[in-house]
C-alpha cells in the first residue's frame, strides 16, 4: 500500500459515469445554441440516461468485479443496485420536468445538465469504500442539487430553498469532514476496509482505550453528517423548506437519489467498517434517530396543508423506518432497505409527480399545492386520483402495494432482533407500527379530499402530457407490480448483504 | 393482539411449538396460574369478537346486508369459526388455564342459548339464520369448552355444510320472491322450488340433529361430552337443541309450507333457480346428509356392522394435535380432562367401559326426542296457524290460542331478551360514544397538537435550524462518547 503503483484504468467500470459526464457537457454546449429552445435538451438528458442506465446493466452482466482504480472504485452489486434506483429516479424526474419546465422560469438545458451531473455525483458516492471518494460523490450531487433547487429564479420560495440548503448542506458537509478526519487520525486510513481491520486491531490492543473516544467521534460525525442528507431528526429541519421551494421533479429527484445513495453509504460505513467493532454503540445511535424520525416525521406531517411539505414530513418518517433496517445491521435488515427503495423510488416520484402536475394549471407557481386543490379530483380527473390513491395507500403500507411489502420487511427485520432480545428494537417495532397507523390519518386525507369533497369552485381540470403521464402511471403500475410479486426484486437484495460481507471477508483475509 | 404480546413476552415466540413448549414449563411453575389464565382469556376475548358470542355478538346479524353467498361464506364456513379454530389450535394453553377453559364453555353454552331464543322471533330470512350462526357457535365454544376440541371442530365443518346450505337455500328463496325476506310474506312455495325446498329440508333435519344427518352427529357428541364435564351446561344444550329445532322448522313452515301470503305479482314471479344456483345447493345437501359419518361414535359404530371402519375418523385424524394439550392438562392435575377423554370411544371403553356406552345411547336418544319436539312444536304452532290466514292477519285481536301463544313468547322474548338487549345496546351506544369516542378523539388531539406544537419549532430561520442541528450533534456525541 505504500509505494506508489500505477494504477490500472478500468475504464468499463466508469461507464454510466462517464456517460453522464459526457451527456452532461454536451447538454451545456446545447444551452449556448438556439436548440436549448427546443425539445434538444429533453431528449438528450433522456438518452444520456438511457445510455448511462444500459452501461449500468452491462456491468451487471460481467462477472463481478469489486474493485478499480487501485481501490477507489467499488463497483458491487449494491453500487448497481443503487445505481439503478438513482438512474431510475432521475429518469422518471426528467419525464415530469418537461411540463414542468413549459411554465417554470428556467433554462431547460442547464436544469437538464445539473440533474445528470447529480445523478453522476450519487453514482460515485454509492461505489466507493474510500472515504475521500465518499466525498467527492457527494460533494458533486450537492452543489447540483443546491443550484438546481433554486434554478427558478424568479420565485422567492426557490431562492430561498437554494439558500438554505446551501447554508446547512455546508454546515452538515463540515460535519461528514471532520468526522473522515477523525477516522483517518484514528487509523490512519480512508480506506474504510483497512478501517475496520485498523479498529479492530485498536480496539482488540492496549492502547484501545484512548483510541475508543476518537473513532465514537468519528463515527459519529459521519452519522450526522449522512443522517442530514437522509434528514433524519435532529438534522431534518431543511427538508421541509426546501422540498416546498425547489421545482417539484428535482425534490422529487432528491428526496430519493440522495437518500438512497446515503443510506447505502451509512450501510457501509456500519457494516464495512464497523461490522465489529462499536457495533452496540452505532446501533443505538442509529436507533434513536430512528423512533426520533419516525416520531417527528409522521406528528408533524399530520397538521400540514400544503402537499409539498407534507410529503417532506413524509419522507422524514420514512427515513426514520429506513433507518431501523440500518440499525438492525443484519441480512433481513440490508436487504429490507434496499427492497424499500425500489418502492420507495416509485412511490416519492409518482407522488411528487402528481402533485407537480396539479400545481401547475395555476400561474402562481407555488400556490397550487395546498390540499384543497385535490378537491373533486376524483371526479374530474379520476385517472390522475387513482394513481395518487395508489401512491397514497403505498406510503401508508396497504396491501397489495408495494409499500406494504416494504414496510412488512422492515419491521420484520426489527421484530427478529427483538425476538433476540433487543429493548431497542422492541420499541421500535411498536412505535413504528403505531406511527404507521398515525401517518394513515393524514395520507388518507389526499384520498378523502380528492373523492369525498365538494371543490369551492369548479374542481381544476388538469393537463397531462404524455411523457409525465406515462412517468405517472409507470410508478402506481410498478408499485402494484412490487406488491403483487416482491420477490422479482427481492431475490435481489437478498444476495447483497451477502456481497457486502464477502467484501469485508475477501480483505481481512 | 394483547394476549399475542403477552405470549410473545412470556415464551419469546409466536410459533405454536415453542409456545406449547414454554406451557409445558410453565404449569410446573408456581404461581404460573395467573399468568395463563390471562393469556388465555385475553385469545378468548379475541375469539368472541371474531366468533359472534357474547357481549360481542350483535355485528353479525347486522352484517347480513351482504349478497347472500358472502354472508354463507362468512356465517357458514371461514370468518366466524376462525375464533374456534384459534381456541382449538391454542388447546395446550386453555387446558393448562381451567379457568378460562371453563369461561369458554359458559360463554359459549349461554350464546347458543340466547342466541337461539332470538331466532325464534326473528322474521326476516337471513336475520333467523344469522342467529341460528351464532347459537351453532356457541355450541362450538361450548365443546372446546369442555375439553373436547376434535368435537368442536367436528362440528365447524357440519356446521358448515348444512349452515352454508340454508344460506345458499335462503338466497335462492330470495332470488325467487324477488327479493323477499320477511317470513310472513312466504308460504307454499314447495311446488315452485322444489328443489330449494328438498334441500333446505335436508339442511334442516340436518341443523335440528336428527340421525343420520351431519348435524346429529356432532352436536350429540358435543353434548355427551358436556355432560361428563359440566352436567348443568348439558341441560342448557339440550334445551337449546330444542330449540335450534323448533326455530329452524318455524322457518321452513313458514317459508315453504303454510298458507300462501305471496303478493300476487311476486307469485307470478316465481321461478326456480337456475342450475348454476342450484348445483351446490345439491352438493352441499348430499355433504350435509352424510357429513356426519366421519365422525360416528365409535359405541354407535360398534353396534352397527358395516360403520366399523369409519367411526371417528375426523376425531383420530384431529388428536394429535389435541394430545399434547391433554399432555398439559394432565401436567395441572386439575379440572380433569376425563370427560372429554371419555367421549373418545377407544379411552371410553377403557376407561367407563359399557356405562358409558349406555348413558351416551340415552343421551342420545334423548336429544332425538328434544329435536323432535322442538320440530313439532314448530308443526303445531305454525303448520296449523298458517290454515288460518285470516287469524293470523287479525292475530292479535282475534284470541285464536295457539296464534296469541306464539305471541305471549314473542312478547316474553321481547322483554327478557330483547330489551335487555337494546338496553345493552344503548348503554354501549353511549358508552362507545362518551368514554371510547372521547378517549380516541383525545388521542387524534393529543397527536394534533403534539403536532402543531413540533411545527413551532419548524421556524424557517436558518440560524435556528443550525443552533437545532449543533444540539443534536452535540447530544448525539455525548450519548455515544460517555455510555
Amino acid at each position: 500500500m505504500n509505494a506508489i503503483q500505477a494504477v490500472t484504468v478500468e475504464w468499463a467500470m466508469l461507464g454510466p459515469v462517464l456517460t453522464l459526464a459526457v451527456a452532461a457537457c454536451v447538454l451545456l454546449l446545447v444551452a449556448a445554441t438556439p436548440a436549448r429552445r427546443g425539445p434538444w435538451p429533453f431528449m438528450l438528458a433522456l438518452a444520456g440516461l438511457g445510455a448511462a442506465g444500459g452501461s449500468l446493466l452491462a456491468l451487471a452482466e460481467r462477472p463481478m468485479q469489486l474493485s478499480a482504480f487501485g481501490d477507489m472504485l467499488v463497483v458491487d452489486q449494491p453500487a448497481l443496485y443503487m445505481g439503478g434506483i438513482v438512474l431510475l429516479a432521475a429518469l422518471l424526474a426528467v419525464l415530469l420536468s418537461r411540463q414542468y419546465l413549459e411554465r417554470a422560469p428556467a433554462p431547460a438545458a442547464e436544469y437538464y445538465a445539473l440533474l445528470l451531473l447529480a445523478a453522476l455525483g450519487m453514482l460515485v458516492m454509492g461505489s466507493t469504500n474510500n472515504l475521500l471518494v465518499i466525498f467527492l460523490g457527494l460533494e458533486i450531487l450537492s452543489v447540483a442539487l443546491y443550484v438546481l433547487s433554486g434554478i427558478t429564479r424568479d420565485w422567492m420560495r426557490s431562492l430561498e430553498a437554494a439558500l438554505k440548503y446551501f447554508l446547512l448542506g455546508a454546515f452538515s458537509t463540515g460535519f461528514i469532514l471532520y468526522g473522515m478526519a477523525f477516522l483517518y487520525g484514528a487509523t490512519g486510513s480512508l480506506d474504510l476496509l483497512a478501517i475496520a481491520q485498523r479498529a479492530g486491531d485498536l480496539l482488540a490492543g492496549a492502547e484501545g482505550a484512548g483510541a475508543t473516544p476518537m473513532l465514537l467521534v468519528g463515527l459519529g460525525l459521519m452519522i450526522v453528517g449522512l443522517g442530514f442528507k437522509v434528514a433524519a431528526v435532529p438534522f431534518h429541519w431543511w427538508a421541509p423548506d426546501v422540498y416546498e421551494g425547489s421545482p417539484t421533479p428535482v425534490t422529487a429527484f432528491m428526496a430519493v437519489g440522495t437518500k438512497a445513495v446515503s443510506f447505502l453509504v451509512l450501510l457501509r460505513v456500519v457494516t464495512t467498517a464497523f461490522g465489529n467493532t462499536l457495533v452496540a454503540e452505532w446501533t443505538m445511535v442509529l436507533g434513536v434517530l430512528a423512533l426520533l424520525s419516525m416520531l417527528v416525521g409522521n406528528l408533524v406531517a399530520l397538521v400540514q396543508r400544503n402537499i409539498k411539505r407534507m410529503l417532506a414530513f413524509s419522507s422524514v418518517a420514512h427515513a426514520g423506518y429506513l433507518l431501523i433496517a440500518v440499525a438492525a445491521g443484519t441480512d433481513l435488515g440490508t436487504s429490507a432497505m434496499m427492497f424499500y427503495f425500489a418502492t420507495y423510488v416509485l412511490t416519492t416520484l409518482g407522488a411528487f409527480g402528481v402533485a407537480s402536475l396539479v400545481a401547475e394549471t395555476t400561474d402562481a407557481g407555488d400556490e397550487g399545492y395546498g390540499i384543497m386543490r385535490y378537491a373533486g379530483l376524483g371526479r374530474s380527473n379520476p385517472g390522475l386520483a387513482l394513481a395518487m390513491t395508489v401512491f397514497m395507500l403505498s406510503l401508508i403500507g396497504v396491501p397489495p402495494t408495494a409499500g406494504f411489502i416494504g414496510k412488512y420487511f422492515i419491521f420484520q427485520a426489527a421484530v427478529q432482533k427483538a425476538l433476540e432480545g433487543s429493548t431497542l428494537f422492541l420499541v421500535l417495532s411498536v412505535v413504528g407500527i403505531l406511527l404507521s397507523v398515525v401517518s394513515a390519518a393524514y395520507y388518507l386525507r389526499v384520498i378523502v379530499t380528492m373523492y369525498m369533497t365538494q371543490p369551492e369552485g369548479d374542481p381544476p381540470q388538469i393537463r397531462t402530457a404524455p411523457d409525465a403521464g406515462f412517468a405517472v402511471i409507470f410508478s402506481a403500475a410498478g408499485i402494484m407490480y412490487l406488491g403483487l410479486f416482491p420477490s422479482a426484486i427481492y431475490d435481489l437484495t437478498r444476495s447483497l448483504h451477502t456481497t457486502l460481507q464477502a467484501l469485508a471477508a475477501l480483505w481481512l483475509t | 393482539m394483547l394476549g399475542m404480546l403477552l405470549i410473545l413476552v412470556t415464551f419469546g415466540s409466536l410459533d405454536f411449538g415453542p409456545v406449547f413448549r414454554g406451557v409445558h414449563v410453565l404449569v410446573a411453575t408456581p404461581g404460573s396460574q395467573a399468568l395463563l389464565t390471562t393469556i388465555a382469556l385475553l385469545l378468548f376475548v379475541g375469539a368472541t369478537g371474531k366468533s359472534a358470542q357474547i357481549p360481542l355478538f350483535v355485528w353479525l346479524p347486522d352484517a347480513m346486508a351482504g349478497p347472500t353467498p358472502v354472508s354463507a361464506l362468512i356465517h357458514a364456513a371461514t370468518m366466524v369459526t376462525a375464533g374456534v379454530y384459534m381456541v382449538c389450535r391454542c388447546a395446550a394453553l386453555f387446558t393448562a388455564a381451567p379457568i378460562a377453559l371453563t369461561t369458554v364453555a359458559v360463554v359459549g353454552g349461554a350464546t347458543a342459548l340466547i342466541a337461539a331464543m332470538i331466532a325464534c322471533t326473528q322474521t326476516d330470512i337471513k336475520k333467523v339464520l344469522a342467529y341460528s350462526t351464532v347459537s351453532q357457535l356457541g355450541y362450538m365454544f361450548l365443546a372446546a369448552g369442555v375439553g373436547a376440541f376434535s368435537f368442536a371442530i367436528f362440528h365447524v365443518m357440519t356446521h358448515a355444510f348444512f349452515k352454508a346450505l340454508l344460506f345458499l337455500a335462503a338466497g335462492s328463496v330470495i332470488h325467487a320472491l324477488s327479493g323477499e325476506q320477511d317470513i310472513r310474506r312466504m308460504g307454499r312455495l314447495t311446488k315452485g322450488l322444489p328443489w330449494t325446498w328438498g334441500t333446505f329440508a335436508v339442511a334442516a333435519v340436518a341443523i335440528a340433529g336428527i340421525p343420520p344427518l351431519a348435524g346429529f352427529f356432532s352436536k350429540d357428541s358435543i353434548l355427551a361430552a358436556t355432560y361428563f364435564e359440566q352436567p348443568w351446561l348439558w341441560g342448557l344444550g339440550v334445551f337449546t337443541a330444542g330449540l335450534t329445532a323448533f326455530y329452524i322448522w318455524r322457518l321452513v313452515f313458514l317459508t315453504f309450507l303454510s298458507t300462501d301470503r305471496v303478493d300476487k305479482e311476486t307469485r307470478a314471479h316465481l321461478h326456480e333457480s337456475p342450475w348454476s344456483m342450484l348445483a351446490p345447493l345439491v352438493i352441499l345437501a348430499i355433504l350435509a346428509a352424510v357429513g356426519g359419518f366421519v365422525g360416528v361414535p365409535a359405541f354407535l359404530a360398534d353396534s352397527i356392522p358395516g360403520l366399523h371402519g369409519v367411526a371417528e375418523v375426523l376425531p383420530h385424524y384431529l388428536e394429535p394435535v389435541f394430545r399434547e394439550a391433554r399432555v398439559a392438562g394432565t401436567g395441572m392435575g386439575a379440572l380433569g380432562l376425563h370427560g372429554a377423554a371419555a367421549a373418545h370411544g377407544a379411552e371410553a371403553a377403557a376407561g367407563h367401559g359399557a356405562v358409558t356406552a349406555a348413558s351416551e345411547w340415552g343421551l342420545m336418544g334423548l336429544s332425538v326426542l328434544v329435536a323432535l319436539a322442538g320440530i313439532a312444536l314448530a308443526a303445531l304452532f305454525y303448520a296449523r296457524g298458517g290454515d288460518l290466514p285470516a287469524r293470523i292477519a287479525v292475530g292479535l285481536g282475534s284470541g285464536y290460542g295457539l296464534v296469541r301463544d306464539r305471541f305471549r313468547i314473542d312478547e316474553l322474548y321481547d322483554l327478557i331478551i330483547l330489551k335487555p338487549f337494546y338496553f345493552s345496546c344503548r348503554a354501549a351506544d353511549a358508552f362507545d360514544r362518551f368514554v371510547v369516542d372521547l378517549l380516541v378523539n383525545a388521542v387524534a388531539i393529543i397527536t394534533e397538537i403534539t403536532g402543531h406544537v413540533l411545527k413551532l419549532f419548524q421556524t424557517g430561520s436558518v440560524r435556528s435550524y443550525a443552533l437545532s442541528i449543533f444540539a443534536g450533534v452535540v447530544v448525539l456525541l455525548a450519548l455515544l462518547v460517555l455510555t
